[in-house]
Protein backbone atom coordinates (compact mmCIF):
# COMPACT_ATOMS: atom_id res chain seq x y z
CA UNK A 1 0.00 0.00 0.00
CA UNK A 2 2.69 2.13 1.13
CA UNK A 3 4.95 1.67 -2.44
CA UNK A 4 1.51 2.36 -4.20
CA UNK A 5 1.07 5.52 -2.46
CA UNK A 6 4.94 6.16 -3.21
CA UNK A 7 3.95 5.53 -6.76
CA UNK A 8 1.48 8.73 -7.87
CA UNK A 9 3.50 10.98 -5.76
CA UNK A 10 6.03 12.19 -9.21
CA UNK A 11 2.51 11.91 -11.58
CA UNK A 12 0.51 14.48 -8.64
CA UNK A 13 4.02 16.82 -8.18
CA UNK A 14 3.87 17.04 -12.18
CA UNK A 15 0.15 18.23 -12.60
CA UNK A 16 0.79 20.47 -9.45
CA UNK A 17 3.89 22.29 -11.08
CA UNK A 18 1.96 22.42 -14.03
CA UNK A 19 -0.90 23.84 -12.38
CA UNK A 20 1.09 26.15 -10.79
CA UNK A 21 2.80 27.51 -13.62
CA UNK A 22 -0.11 27.74 -15.79
CA UNK A 23 -1.35 29.93 -13.00
CA UNK A 24 1.86 31.65 -12.51
CA UNK A 25 3.40 31.78 -16.29
CA UNK A 26 0.68 33.71 -17.95
CA UNK A 27 0.45 36.45 -15.02
CA UNK A 28 4.35 36.60 -15.18
CA UNK A 29 4.96 37.12 -18.98
CA UNK A 30 1.29 39.15 -18.88
CA UNK A 31 2.54 41.77 -21.51
CA UNK A 32 5.23 40.13 -23.78
CA UNK A 33 3.56 38.93 -26.10
CA UNK A 34 6.68 37.06 -27.72
CA UNK A 35 7.39 34.81 -24.99
CA UNK A 36 3.78 34.01 -24.30
CA UNK A 37 3.69 32.91 -27.64
CA UNK A 38 6.80 30.93 -27.22
CA UNK A 39 5.52 29.18 -24.01
CA UNK A 40 2.48 28.31 -25.26
CA UNK A 41 4.37 26.95 -28.35
CA UNK A 42 6.45 25.13 -26.28
CA UNK A 43 3.60 23.32 -23.71
CA UNK A 44 2.25 22.77 -27.10
CA UNK A 45 4.69 20.58 -28.39
CA UNK A 46 5.18 19.01 -25.29
CA UNK A 47 2.09 17.85 -25.71
CA UNK A 48 1.92 16.29 -28.61
CA UNK A 49 5.19 14.21 -28.18
CA UNK A 50 4.66 13.11 -25.06
CA UNK A 51 1.20 11.80 -26.37
CA UNK A 52 3.22 10.54 -29.77
CA UNK A 53 5.61 9.08 -27.43
CA UNK A 54 2.91 6.43 -25.86
CA UNK A 55 2.83 4.69 -29.11
CA UNK A 56 6.38 5.61 -31.21
CA UNK A 57 8.14 5.27 -28.07
CA UNK A 58 6.52 2.94 -25.55
CA UNK A 59 4.89 0.72 -27.74
CA UNK A 60 7.69 1.18 -30.50
CA UNK A 61 5.38 2.15 -33.36
CA UNK A 62 6.34 4.74 -35.63
CA UNK A 63 2.97 7.19 -35.98
CA UNK A 64 2.59 9.79 -38.18
CA UNK A 65 -1.21 10.41 -37.51
CA UNK A 66 -0.59 12.99 -35.12
CA UNK A 67 -1.69 15.63 -37.32
CA UNK A 68 -4.99 13.76 -38.09
CA UNK A 69 -5.91 13.82 -35.34
CA UNK A 70 -4.97 17.41 -34.13
CA UNK A 71 -6.58 19.00 -36.87
CA UNK A 72 -9.97 16.47 -36.14
CA UNK A 73 -9.68 17.98 -32.54
CA UNK A 74 -9.33 22.08 -34.06
CA UNK A 75 -12.19 21.15 -36.21
CA UNK A 76 -14.28 19.35 -34.45
CA UNK A 77 -14.16 21.82 -31.37
CA UNK A 78 -14.58 25.12 -33.93
CA UNK A 79 -17.81 23.79 -35.34
CA UNK A 80 -19.19 22.97 -32.50
CA UNK A 81 -18.43 26.28 -30.95
CA UNK A 82 -19.82 27.72 -34.19
CA UNK A 83 -22.85 25.75 -33.60
CA UNK A 84 -23.04 27.90 -30.13
CA UNK A 85 -21.51 25.38 -27.83
CA UNK A 86 -19.30 26.17 -25.00
CA UNK A 87 -15.20 25.83 -25.51
CA UNK A 88 -15.19 23.26 -22.98
CA UNK A 89 -18.37 21.02 -24.85
CA UNK A 90 -15.54 21.80 -27.95
CA UNK A 91 -12.92 20.26 -26.25
CA UNK A 92 -14.96 17.21 -24.96
CA UNK A 93 -15.96 16.64 -28.61
CA UNK A 94 -12.38 16.85 -29.89
CA UNK A 95 -11.29 13.99 -27.43
CA UNK A 96 -13.98 12.02 -28.35
CA UNK A 97 -13.72 12.19 -32.12
CA UNK A 98 -10.38 11.39 -32.09
CA UNK A 99 -10.65 8.53 -29.71
CA UNK A 100 -13.63 7.12 -31.65
CA UNK A 101 -11.78 7.84 -34.97
CA UNK A 102 -8.94 6.43 -33.89
CA UNK A 103 -9.66 3.07 -32.00
CA UNK A 104 -10.82 0.79 -34.97
CA UNK A 105 -8.39 2.72 -37.27
CA UNK A 106 -5.33 2.12 -34.63
CA UNK A 107 -6.90 -1.72 -34.28
CA UNK A 108 -6.89 -1.81 -38.58
CA UNK A 109 -2.98 -0.66 -39.36
CA UNK A 110 -1.52 -1.43 -35.77
CA UNK A 111 -1.04 -5.05 -37.00
CA UNK A 112 1.25 -3.32 -40.13
CA UNK A 113 4.96 -3.23 -38.95
CA UNK A 114 7.70 -0.58 -39.56
CA UNK A 115 7.51 1.94 -42.40
CA UNK A 116 4.05 0.02 -43.53
CA UNK A 117 2.44 1.77 -40.52
CA UNK A 118 4.31 4.95 -40.53
CA UNK A 119 2.54 5.04 -44.54
CA UNK A 120 -0.84 4.12 -43.43
CA UNK A 121 -0.65 6.54 -40.36
CA UNK A 122 0.43 9.40 -42.50
CA UNK A 123 -2.81 8.23 -45.18
CA UNK A 124 -5.22 9.36 -42.32
CA UNK A 125 -3.67 12.83 -42.61
CA UNK A 126 -3.98 13.27 -46.44
CA UNK A 127 -7.91 11.82 -46.14
CA UNK A 128 -8.97 13.97 -43.43
CA UNK A 129 -7.97 16.97 -44.94
CA UNK A 130 -9.90 16.08 -48.39
CA UNK A 131 -12.75 15.19 -46.10
CA UNK A 132 -12.31 18.71 -44.10
CA UNK A 133 -11.93 20.36 -47.51
CA UNK A 134 -14.77 19.31 -48.66
CA UNK A 135 -17.06 19.13 -46.41
CA UNK A 136 -17.75 23.33 -46.59
CA UNK A 137 -20.85 23.51 -45.63
CA UNK A 138 -19.88 22.43 -42.08
CA UNK A 139 -16.12 23.20 -41.83
CA UNK A 140 -15.96 26.15 -44.57
CA UNK A 141 -13.93 24.14 -46.68
CA UNK A 142 -10.77 26.02 -47.61
CA UNK A 143 -11.97 29.32 -46.49
CA UNK A 144 -11.26 28.14 -43.13
CA UNK A 145 -13.42 28.99 -39.71
CA UNK A 146 -12.97 31.64 -37.53
CA UNK A 147 -13.19 31.50 -34.07
CA UNK A 148 -14.41 34.42 -32.11
CA UNK A 149 -13.23 33.08 -28.25
CA UNK A 150 -13.13 35.50 -25.07
CA UNK A 151 -14.80 38.21 -26.38
CA UNK A 152 -11.70 38.95 -29.35
CA UNK A 153 -8.96 40.48 -26.43
CA UNK A 154 -5.90 38.52 -28.05
CA UNK A 155 -3.88 39.38 -25.29
CA UNK A 156 -6.61 37.69 -22.84
CA UNK A 157 -6.86 34.63 -25.12
CA UNK A 158 -2.78 34.20 -25.40
CA UNK A 159 -3.05 33.76 -21.65
CA UNK A 160 -5.82 31.64 -21.56
CA UNK A 161 -4.33 29.15 -23.97
CA UNK A 162 -1.21 29.34 -22.34
CA UNK A 163 -2.95 28.30 -19.03
CA UNK A 164 -4.43 25.57 -20.82
CA UNK A 165 -1.72 23.96 -22.73
CA UNK A 166 0.39 23.96 -20.20
CA UNK A 167 -2.07 22.03 -18.01
CA UNK A 168 -2.69 19.93 -21.18
CA UNK A 169 1.25 18.98 -21.18
CA UNK A 170 1.32 18.80 -17.50
CA UNK A 171 -1.48 15.80 -17.80
CA UNK A 172 -0.04 14.19 -21.08
CA UNK A 173 3.32 14.02 -19.36
CA UNK A 174 1.64 12.72 -15.69
CA UNK A 175 -0.29 10.05 -17.38
CA UNK A 176 2.83 8.70 -19.49
CA UNK A 177 4.49 8.28 -16.14
CA UNK A 178 1.36 6.51 -14.48
CA UNK A 179 1.10 4.22 -18.16
CA UNK A 180 4.89 3.54 -18.06
CA UNK A 181 4.98 2.52 -14.53
CA UNK A 182 1.68 0.56 -14.81
CA UNK A 183 0.80 -2.81 -16.84
CA UNK A 184 -0.18 -1.03 -19.74
CA UNK A 185 3.13 0.32 -19.90
CA UNK A 186 4.96 -2.91 -19.11
CA UNK A 187 3.00 -5.02 -21.71
CA UNK A 188 3.63 -1.86 -24.60
CA UNK A 189 7.31 -2.03 -23.42
CA UNK A 190 7.17 -5.84 -23.90
CA UNK A 191 5.59 -5.64 -27.16
CA UNK A 192 8.21 -2.93 -28.51
CA UNK A 193 11.11 -5.37 -27.38
CA UNK A 194 9.23 -8.49 -29.12
CA UNK A 195 5.98 -8.91 -30.04
CA UNK A 196 5.71 -12.73 -31.08
CA UNK A 197 7.32 -13.05 -27.63
CA UNK A 198 4.93 -10.61 -26.41
CA UNK A 199 1.82 -12.70 -27.46
CA UNK A 200 3.39 -15.90 -26.30
CA UNK A 201 3.90 -14.47 -22.92
CA UNK A 202 -0.12 -13.64 -22.82
CA UNK A 203 0.00 -9.78 -23.43
CA UNK A 204 -3.18 -9.25 -25.91
CA UNK A 205 -1.03 -6.68 -28.03
CA UNK A 206 -3.67 -5.92 -30.32
CA UNK A 207 -5.93 -4.51 -27.74
CA UNK A 208 -2.88 -2.77 -25.83
CA UNK A 209 -2.12 -1.49 -28.61
CA UNK A 210 -5.56 0.10 -29.65
CA UNK A 211 -5.93 1.45 -26.07
CA UNK A 212 -1.77 3.19 -26.79
CA UNK A 213 -3.20 4.51 -30.16
CA UNK A 214 -6.56 5.67 -28.72
CA UNK A 215 -4.78 7.72 -25.48
CA UNK A 216 -2.88 9.20 -27.46
CA UNK A 217 -5.09 10.81 -30.28
CA UNK A 218 -7.19 11.45 -27.57
CA UNK A 219 -4.26 13.77 -26.37
CA UNK A 220 -3.33 15.28 -29.66
CA UNK A 221 -7.68 16.31 -30.62
CA UNK A 222 -7.42 18.41 -27.03
CA UNK A 223 -4.48 19.95 -27.87
CA UNK A 224 -5.49 21.08 -31.45
CA UNK A 225 -9.01 22.04 -30.27
CA UNK A 226 -6.60 24.66 -27.78
CA UNK A 227 -4.32 25.48 -30.52
CA UNK A 228 -7.49 26.39 -32.56
CA UNK A 229 -8.81 28.50 -29.45
CA UNK A 230 -5.59 29.91 -29.25
CA UNK A 231 -4.62 30.93 -33.03
CA UNK A 232 -8.37 32.07 -33.74
CA UNK A 233 -8.60 30.81 -37.17
CA UNK A 234 -7.99 27.21 -38.37
CA UNK A 235 -8.03 25.86 -41.93
CA UNK A 236 -7.37 22.53 -43.48
CA UNK A 237 -3.66 23.21 -44.61
CA UNK A 238 -2.57 24.75 -41.28
CA UNK A 239 -4.29 22.42 -38.87
CA UNK A 240 -3.44 19.06 -41.37
CA UNK A 241 -0.11 20.41 -41.97
CA UNK A 242 2.19 17.44 -41.78
CA UNK A 243 4.80 19.08 -39.47
CA UNK A 244 2.45 18.62 -36.61
CA UNK A 245 3.38 15.01 -37.40
CA UNK A 246 6.85 15.45 -37.72
CA UNK A 247 7.90 18.17 -35.31
CA UNK A 248 6.87 15.88 -32.24
CA UNK A 249 8.27 12.49 -33.46
CA UNK A 250 11.29 15.38 -33.86
CA UNK A 251 11.09 16.51 -30.25
CA UNK A 252 11.17 13.00 -28.95
CA UNK A 253 13.99 12.17 -30.51
CA UNK A 254 16.10 14.71 -29.20
CA UNK A 255 15.35 14.04 -26.50
CA UNK A 256 14.79 11.03 -26.18
CA UNK A 257 12.53 8.30 -27.44
CA UNK A 258 10.17 5.54 -25.44
CA UNK A 259 11.44 7.89 -21.94
CA UNK A 260 8.63 9.61 -19.62
CA UNK A 261 11.12 13.24 -19.68
CA UNK A 262 12.57 12.75 -23.05
CA UNK A 263 9.37 14.75 -24.81
CA UNK A 264 9.86 17.28 -22.39
CA UNK A 265 13.66 17.84 -22.68
CA UNK A 266 13.48 17.63 -26.56
CA UNK A 267 10.83 19.87 -26.84
CA UNK A 268 12.50 22.68 -25.50
CA UNK A 269 15.95 21.79 -27.08
CA UNK A 270 14.01 21.98 -30.38
CA UNK A 271 12.17 24.98 -29.59
CA UNK A 272 15.13 27.06 -28.86
CA UNK A 273 16.95 25.86 -31.82
CA UNK A 274 14.58 26.39 -34.21
CA UNK A 275 14.06 30.11 -32.84
CA UNK A 276 17.39 30.87 -32.53
CA UNK A 277 17.70 29.64 -36.28
CA UNK A 278 14.90 31.36 -37.09
CA UNK A 279 16.62 34.97 -35.89
CA UNK A 280 20.01 34.82 -36.52
CA UNK A 281 19.65 32.82 -39.97
CA UNK A 282 16.54 34.04 -41.49
CA UNK A 283 16.97 32.50 -45.14
CA UNK A 284 18.74 29.64 -43.97
CA UNK A 285 17.01 28.66 -41.08
CA UNK A 286 15.10 25.95 -41.53
CA UNK A 287 17.94 24.13 -43.38
CA UNK A 288 20.46 24.86 -40.36
CA UNK A 289 17.68 23.41 -38.42
CA UNK A 290 17.53 20.52 -39.80
CA UNK A 291 21.42 19.85 -39.88
CA UNK A 292 21.38 20.33 -35.75
CA UNK A 293 19.11 17.92 -35.62
CA UNK A 294 20.65 15.75 -37.54
CA UNK A 295 24.05 16.33 -35.83
CA UNK A 296 22.17 15.57 -32.79
CA UNK A 297 20.36 12.49 -33.44
CA UNK A 298 24.18 11.44 -34.54
CA UNK A 299 26.15 11.86 -31.59
CA UNK A 300 23.43 11.52 -28.83
CA UNK A 301 21.48 8.07 -31.01
CA UNK A 302 19.22 7.58 -28.32
CA UNK A 303 18.65 10.86 -27.26
CA UNK A 304 19.71 13.39 -24.84
CA UNK A 305 18.26 12.10 -21.69
CA UNK A 306 19.51 8.60 -22.11
CA UNK A 307 22.81 9.87 -23.31
CA UNK A 308 23.25 11.36 -20.15
CA UNK A 309 22.51 8.59 -17.98
CA UNK A 310 24.61 6.74 -19.85
CA UNK A 311 24.71 2.81 -18.92
CA UNK A 312 21.50 3.38 -17.56
CA UNK A 313 18.98 0.96 -19.76
CA UNK A 314 15.99 3.12 -19.69
CA UNK B 1 -11.54 -39.09 -20.17
CA UNK B 2 -11.13 -36.30 -23.33
CA UNK B 3 -7.43 -36.24 -24.55
CA UNK B 4 -5.89 -32.35 -23.36
CA UNK B 5 -5.45 -31.60 -26.84
CA UNK B 6 -6.79 -32.88 -29.86
CA UNK B 7 -5.52 -32.24 -33.57
CA UNK B 8 -7.84 -33.10 -36.38
CA UNK B 9 -6.87 -33.01 -39.72
CA UNK B 10 -4.57 -30.12 -39.07
CA UNK B 11 -2.83 -28.50 -42.61
CA UNK B 12 -1.32 -25.70 -43.22
CA UNK B 13 -0.74 -24.30 -46.72
CA UNK B 14 1.81 -21.39 -47.96
CA UNK B 15 0.82 -20.94 -51.79
CA UNK B 16 1.50 -23.92 -53.12
CA UNK B 17 3.28 -25.45 -50.59
CA UNK B 18 1.30 -27.71 -47.98
CA UNK B 19 3.50 -27.52 -44.72
CA UNK B 20 1.80 -29.11 -42.87
CA UNK B 21 -0.82 -32.01 -44.49
CA UNK B 22 -4.34 -33.65 -42.62
CA UNK B 23 -2.64 -34.13 -39.46
CA UNK B 24 -4.56 -35.87 -36.77
CA UNK B 25 -3.25 -36.73 -33.20
CA UNK B 26 -3.89 -36.55 -29.51
CA UNK B 27 -2.17 -36.06 -26.58
CA UNK B 28 -3.02 -37.12 -22.78
CA UNK B 29 -2.42 -35.02 -19.93
CA UNK B 30 0.87 -36.01 -18.37
CA UNK B 31 2.49 -37.44 -21.21
CA UNK B 32 5.93 -36.78 -22.55
CA UNK B 33 6.09 -36.78 -26.30
CA UNK B 34 8.46 -36.85 -28.97
CA UNK B 35 7.59 -34.78 -32.16
CA UNK B 36 10.24 -35.58 -34.51
CA UNK B 37 11.18 -35.44 -38.39
CA UNK B 38 13.48 -34.32 -40.36
CA UNK B 39 14.23 -30.43 -41.39
CA UNK B 40 11.28 -29.16 -43.21
CA UNK B 41 9.22 -31.88 -41.89
CA UNK B 42 6.89 -29.29 -40.58
CA UNK B 43 7.13 -29.98 -36.69
CA UNK B 44 7.89 -25.42 -36.22
CA UNK B 45 4.83 -25.23 -38.28
CA UNK B 46 2.65 -27.62 -36.48
CA UNK B 47 3.77 -25.86 -33.75
CA UNK B 48 2.93 -22.81 -34.63
CA UNK B 49 -0.66 -24.13 -35.63
CA UNK B 50 -1.22 -25.40 -31.90
CA UNK B 51 -0.11 -22.68 -30.40
CA UNK B 52 -2.14 -19.90 -32.37
CA UNK B 53 0.76 -18.17 -33.67
CA UNK B 54 -0.08 -19.58 -37.31
CA UNK B 55 -4.16 -19.96 -38.53
CA UNK B 56 -4.72 -23.48 -40.11
CA UNK B 57 -5.72 -23.52 -43.37
CA UNK B 58 -7.78 -26.47 -42.70
CA UNK B 59 -8.81 -29.01 -39.45
CA UNK B 60 -9.71 -28.08 -35.94
CA UNK B 61 -7.74 -27.56 -32.90
CA UNK B 62 -9.54 -28.61 -29.58
CA UNK B 63 -7.72 -28.01 -26.22
CA UNK B 64 -8.92 -29.34 -22.53
CA UNK B 65 -12.09 -29.95 -24.17
CA UNK B 66 -13.12 -26.60 -26.13
CA UNK B 67 -12.70 -25.74 -29.35
CA UNK B 68 -9.82 -23.33 -29.82
CA UNK B 69 -9.48 -23.42 -33.21
CA UNK B 70 -8.83 -19.66 -34.38
CA UNK B 71 -7.49 -18.67 -30.98
CA UNK B 72 -4.73 -15.46 -30.77
CA UNK B 73 -1.32 -17.27 -28.87
CA UNK B 74 -2.38 -14.83 -26.18
CA UNK B 75 -5.48 -16.69 -25.54
CA UNK B 76 -4.08 -19.93 -25.78
CA UNK B 77 -1.43 -18.87 -23.04
CA UNK B 78 -3.53 -17.62 -20.53
CA UNK B 79 -5.60 -21.09 -20.90
CA UNK B 80 -1.92 -22.74 -20.40
CA UNK B 81 -1.23 -23.93 -23.86
CA UNK B 82 2.60 -22.57 -23.96
CA UNK B 83 5.78 -22.78 -26.38
CA UNK B 84 8.96 -22.21 -26.58
CA UNK B 85 10.69 -20.73 -29.53
CA UNK B 86 13.47 -22.33 -30.76
CA UNK B 87 15.59 -19.12 -31.32
CA UNK B 88 14.79 -17.72 -27.86
CA UNK B 89 13.04 -14.67 -27.51
CA UNK B 90 14.03 -12.56 -24.55
CA UNK B 91 13.02 -9.05 -24.00
CA UNK B 92 16.15 -7.60 -24.29
CA UNK B 93 16.03 -4.53 -22.30
CA UNK B 94 14.00 -6.43 -19.79
CA UNK B 95 16.15 -8.11 -16.65
CA UNK B 96 15.70 -12.18 -16.54
CA UNK B 97 13.18 -11.40 -13.27
CA UNK B 98 11.12 -9.60 -15.22
CA UNK B 99 11.37 -11.43 -18.34
CA UNK B 100 9.92 -13.69 -16.57
CA UNK B 101 7.42 -11.60 -14.75
CA UNK B 102 5.96 -10.36 -17.70
CA UNK B 103 4.84 -13.97 -18.45
CA UNK B 104 3.15 -14.47 -15.05
CA UNK B 105 1.71 -11.33 -14.93
CA UNK B 106 -0.42 -11.36 -18.67
CA UNK B 107 -0.72 -15.11 -18.49
CA UNK B 108 0.44 -16.32 -15.17
CA UNK B 109 -2.16 -14.85 -12.99
CA UNK B 110 -0.58 -13.35 -10.99
CA UNK B 111 -2.32 -9.88 -9.11
CA UNK B 112 0.19 -7.21 -9.52
CA UNK B 113 3.69 -6.62 -10.59
CA UNK B 114 5.28 -7.45 -6.61
CA UNK B 115 3.32 -10.63 -7.07
CA UNK B 116 4.21 -11.04 -10.56
CA UNK B 117 8.22 -10.66 -9.79
CA UNK B 118 8.02 -12.98 -6.82
CA UNK B 119 6.63 -16.22 -9.23
CA UNK B 120 8.97 -14.92 -11.41
CA UNK B 121 11.83 -15.60 -8.87
CA UNK B 122 10.36 -18.82 -7.85
CA UNK B 123 10.75 -19.96 -11.35
CA UNK B 124 14.31 -18.68 -11.98
CA UNK B 125 15.08 -20.42 -8.82
CA UNK B 126 13.95 -23.95 -10.09
CA UNK B 127 15.67 -23.63 -12.81
CA UNK B 128 18.81 -22.87 -11.45
CA UNK B 129 19.56 -19.70 -12.53
CA UNK B 130 17.82 -17.62 -9.62
CA UNK B 131 20.98 -15.85 -9.44
CA UNK B 132 20.82 -14.41 -12.64
CA UNK B 133 17.58 -12.37 -11.81
CA UNK B 134 18.69 -8.76 -12.10
CA UNK B 135 21.11 -9.83 -15.38
CA UNK B 136 19.83 -8.99 -18.88
CA UNK B 137 19.62 -11.44 -21.29
CA UNK B 138 22.59 -10.12 -23.68
CA UNK B 139 24.72 -10.85 -20.58
CA UNK B 140 23.86 -14.51 -20.37
CA UNK B 141 25.08 -17.60 -21.91
CA UNK B 142 23.17 -19.28 -24.26
CA UNK B 143 22.68 -22.37 -21.86
CA UNK B 144 21.22 -19.88 -19.05
CA UNK B 145 19.07 -18.08 -22.26
CA UNK B 146 17.76 -21.81 -22.76
CA UNK B 147 16.77 -21.98 -19.31
CA UNK B 148 15.23 -18.07 -19.40
CA UNK B 149 13.09 -19.64 -21.81
CA UNK B 150 12.11 -22.35 -19.96
CA UNK B 151 11.53 -20.32 -16.95
CA UNK B 152 9.24 -18.40 -19.04
CA UNK B 153 6.88 -20.91 -20.39
CA UNK B 154 6.79 -22.09 -16.21
CA UNK B 155 5.40 -18.60 -15.33
CA UNK B 156 2.66 -19.14 -17.37
CA UNK B 157 1.39 -21.81 -15.15
CA UNK B 158 1.34 -24.80 -18.36
CA UNK B 159 -1.31 -27.22 -18.91
CA UNK B 160 0.37 -28.29 -22.10
CA UNK B 161 4.26 -26.82 -22.91
CA UNK B 162 5.65 -27.61 -26.44
CA UNK B 163 9.38 -27.46 -26.11
CA UNK B 164 10.92 -26.60 -29.95
CA UNK B 165 14.32 -27.26 -29.65
CA UNK B 166 15.27 -26.19 -26.54
CA UNK B 167 18.77 -28.52 -26.37
CA UNK B 168 20.13 -27.01 -29.90
CA UNK B 169 23.56 -25.50 -28.92
CA UNK B 170 23.44 -27.15 -25.77
CA UNK B 171 26.86 -29.41 -24.94
CA UNK B 172 26.51 -32.78 -23.11
CA UNK B 173 26.29 -32.09 -19.27
CA UNK B 174 24.01 -28.85 -20.37
CA UNK B 175 21.59 -31.33 -22.33
CA UNK B 176 21.23 -33.40 -18.98
CA UNK B 177 20.59 -30.71 -16.78
CA UNK B 178 17.75 -29.71 -19.06
CA UNK B 179 16.65 -32.82 -19.49
CA UNK B 180 16.19 -32.84 -15.30
CA UNK B 181 14.02 -30.04 -15.31
CA UNK B 182 11.76 -31.34 -17.83
CA UNK B 183 10.98 -34.59 -16.16
CA UNK B 184 10.55 -32.46 -13.00
CA UNK B 185 7.86 -30.28 -14.87
CA UNK B 186 6.40 -33.29 -16.23
CA UNK B 187 6.65 -34.56 -13.07
CA UNK B 188 3.94 -31.90 -11.81
CA UNK B 189 1.02 -33.26 -14.59
CA UNK B 190 2.08 -31.03 -17.20
CA UNK B 191 1.91 -32.60 -20.31
CA UNK B 192 5.04 -31.83 -22.47
CA UNK B 193 5.57 -32.10 -26.22
CA UNK B 194 9.20 -32.45 -27.05
CA UNK B 195 10.37 -30.93 -30.42
CA UNK B 196 13.79 -32.33 -31.55
CA UNK B 197 16.45 -33.15 -33.54
CA UNK B 198 18.84 -35.29 -30.69
CA UNK B 199 18.02 -39.06 -30.73
CA UNK B 200 19.56 -38.93 -26.59
CA UNK B 201 17.09 -36.46 -25.77
CA UNK B 202 14.33 -38.25 -27.59
CA UNK B 203 15.54 -41.44 -26.29
CA UNK B 204 15.60 -40.17 -22.87
CA UNK B 205 12.62 -38.46 -22.35
CA UNK B 206 9.62 -39.75 -24.69
CA UNK B 207 7.49 -42.90 -24.43
CA UNK B 208 5.59 -41.87 -27.23
CA UNK B 209 6.35 -40.61 -30.75
CA UNK B 210 4.88 -38.45 -33.22
CA UNK B 211 6.61 -38.61 -36.56
CA UNK B 212 6.11 -35.86 -39.58
CA UNK B 213 7.19 -36.47 -42.80
CA UNK B 214 6.51 -33.76 -45.72
CA UNK B 215 3.88 -32.43 -43.42
CA UNK B 216 2.23 -35.66 -42.85
CA UNK B 217 1.64 -37.81 -40.08
CA UNK B 218 4.27 -40.61 -40.78
CA UNK B 219 4.36 -42.35 -37.91
CA UNK B 220 2.90 -42.20 -33.65
CA UNK B 221 3.69 -44.56 -31.80
CA UNK B 222 5.44 -46.10 -28.57
CA UNK B 223 9.66 -44.96 -28.82
CA UNK B 224 9.93 -48.60 -29.47
CA UNK B 225 7.72 -49.18 -31.86
CA UNK B 226 8.31 -45.95 -33.87
CA UNK B 227 12.39 -47.06 -34.18
CA UNK B 228 11.23 -50.38 -35.56
CA UNK B 229 8.84 -48.86 -38.17
CA UNK B 230 10.70 -49.31 -41.71
CA UNK B 231 8.79 -46.48 -42.97
CA UNK B 232 10.30 -44.00 -40.07
CA UNK B 233 13.31 -45.78 -40.54
CA UNK B 234 13.75 -45.13 -44.41
CA UNK B 235 12.23 -41.50 -44.33
CA UNK B 236 14.15 -40.11 -41.41
CA UNK B 237 16.08 -42.41 -39.07
CA UNK B 238 18.34 -43.75 -40.78
CA UNK B 239 19.79 -47.66 -39.62
CA UNK B 240 21.99 -45.92 -36.77
CA UNK B 241 19.44 -43.51 -35.62
CA UNK B 242 17.07 -46.22 -35.21
CA UNK B 243 19.76 -48.28 -33.19
CA UNK B 244 20.13 -45.08 -31.22
CA UNK B 245 16.80 -45.44 -30.21
CA UNK B 246 15.88 -48.89 -29.54
CA UNK B 247 16.69 -48.50 -25.83
CA UNK B 248 13.83 -48.30 -23.72
CA UNK B 249 13.13 -45.31 -21.98
CA UNK B 250 14.13 -45.04 -18.20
Amino acid sequence: MHARLQGWVLPVAILVIGAIVAYGLPIALSNQTYLLRLATSLALLVTLASAWNLVGGFTGYPSFATAAFFGLGAYASAVMQQFGWSALTGYATAAICAALLSAPFGFAILRLKGHYFAIASLMLVSILKEVTTGWSNVTGGGMGINLPGAGGDPLAIARISLEILVMLAAFSVALSLVISRGWLGFGLSCIRMNETAALSAGIDAPRLKTIAFTISSAICGVAGAAYAGWIGYIDPSDVYDVMWSVRPIIAALIGGVGTVFGPVVGSLIYLVFEELMWRNLLTFGTGALGVLIAILVLVMPGGVLPSLRKGKVS
Amino acid sequence: MTALLELQGLTRRFGGLTAVNNVSFSLDQGEIVGLIGSNGAGKTTLVNLATGHLQPTAGRIAFAGYDVTGKTPYQLARLGLVRTFQVVQPFMQLTALDNVAAVALFAGGAADMPAARHDAQACLERLGIGELANRLPPHITLAQRKRLELAKALAARPKLLFLDEVNAGLNSAEIDGVLTMIRSIAAEGVTIVVIEHLMKVVRGLCRRLVVLHQGALLADGQTEDVARDPAVIEAYLGTRGAAMLEVSPP
